[in-house]
């Protein structure tokens, strides 16, 4: 492979990596693209090829593990440090405290109560939660879209009435 | 009151927030996992697993919504200008060459329900429109007669299919068909190993213009 083939697989990578890296990791996004690199280069060279894949969809796939697997050493690093900073605080800065205990309270209540729930509308509901629409769910589960439909909203219902019982909803 | 999580954006805020102090162990499934459970590569009941741990751990929660945040961000308009009738690209060198066409034709084998969530359509009688695999999972698939079939969402359709490997290879990309089906080639599939699962993928333009996607279909060859 050639410089100007690595520099292409390095600037499409960075290009990936720029849209979607949080900002608290954005310090680290060279790391990132220099694993992902490796990463293609790598499996390029166990398939028996000069040349590596170079398909959006490979180097999105790629950049992605890169970008989780860095998320995950951080995250451990600063676990084992005990280093409490938080990494969003800029975007609450502006929180009061009682309304980040507050809001911490109903995250522990979300995390409680998806716990208890049935299996099906544990899915359904963190795929919900996650952002998927009800399409999405049933595609994802492969399940009939009205299947998911009603799991969904079993399940959301029975997600406020545990909030509720706690305490933390209407 | 401040703390009522009220319509599901307050709760998926609190369930996101559950991810800034987490952290992976172990039983983590590995970010290509999860990447191919959010893309729908995996068998039903591994993506069901996979869901289920980014019920309980949320920084695999925030994986998924990564790879989703990837997937999401690719999603293109349909159509492509340079396109041709009937075309059929076997080959990942020919896949390349024809990425621009792919890319601009919307999703991928392996984003596929991460894109668009590979919807399903709801028709003015109630009737609800989607894409079927009509190829059984339980059989592998035979190389001589390797044939993908699938549910037709309504007369006159054509469709688009996408066919790869599980690590998100291309093998083949097909337009502008007018039957609910395709052939792969032995050509198309002598790189792929015995017992390898092959991931393929449809996408169906109605004649009223309509855009229908289906999710990812994994069968495995003989």
């Amino acid at each position: 492979m050639n410089d100007a083939q690595t520099e292409e697989i390095r600037r499409r990578l960075s290009r990936t990596l720029a849209r979607v890296c949080p900002r608290w990791l954005a310090a680290h996004s060279e790391d990132i693209v220099q694993t992902a690199m490796l990463q293609v280069l790598n499996a390029a060279r166990r398939r028996g090829e000069g040349n590596p894949d170079l398909s959006s969809l490979y180097l999105e796939k790629a950049a992605y593990s890169a970008m989780v697997d860095e998320i995950r050493r951080h995250r451990r690093r600063r676990e084992e440090s005990a280093d409490g900073t938080p990494e969003v605080a800029g975007d609450r800065s502006d929180a009061n405290p009682e309304s980040v205990a507050a809001a911490r309270e109903v995250a522990e209540g979300v995390r409680a109560c998806l716990a208890n729930l049935q299996a099906p509308r544990r899915l359904a509901v963190t795929l919900h939660l996650q952002g998927h629409s009800v399409p999405e769910v049933a595609a994802i589960l492969k399940w009939r879209t009205k299947a998911a439909e009603n799991l969904v909203y079993r399940g959301l219902a029975d997600l406020r009435r545990c909030l509720s019982m706690k305490g933390l909803a209407r | 009151m401040s703390r009522t999580p009220g319509p599901p954006e307050d709760l998926r805020a609190a369930f996101a927030s559950l991810s800034e102090s987490s952290v992976s162990g172990p039983e983590c499934p590995s970010p290509e996992e999860i990447w191919d459970a959010a893309a729908g590569g995996e068998s039903p009941a591994r993506v069901s697993a996979v869901v289920d741990h980014t019920s309980g751990c949320f920084a695999c929660a925030e994986a998924w919504r990564l790879a989703r945040e990837f997937g999401g961000q690719s999603k293109m308009a349909p159509g492509s200008p340079g396109s041709t009738p009937a075309a059929r690209v076997p080959g990942r060198r020919a896949w390349t060459a024809l990425a621009a066409a792919v890319v601009v034709l919307s999703a991928g084998i392996g984003v596929v329900v991460l894109r668009r969530g590979a919807p399903s359509v709801v028709t003015r009688a109630g009737e609800e429109v989607e894409i079927r695999s009509l190829v059984p999972e339980s059989a592998p698939l035979p190389r001589e007669t390797c044939i993908l079939k699938w549910s037709q969402p309504g007369d006159g359709a054509r469709y688009t299919v996408r066919v790869g490997t599980e690590d998100l290879s291309p093998i083949a990309l097909a337009e502008h068909l007018d039957q609910p089906e395709y052939r792969l080639t032995a050509t198309d599939l002598e790189k792929i190993p015995p017992g390898a699962a092959i991931v393929w993928r449809v996408e169906a333009v109605l004649p009223d213009g309509r855009h229908i996607a289906s999710p990812g279909f994994r069968n495995r060859l003989e």
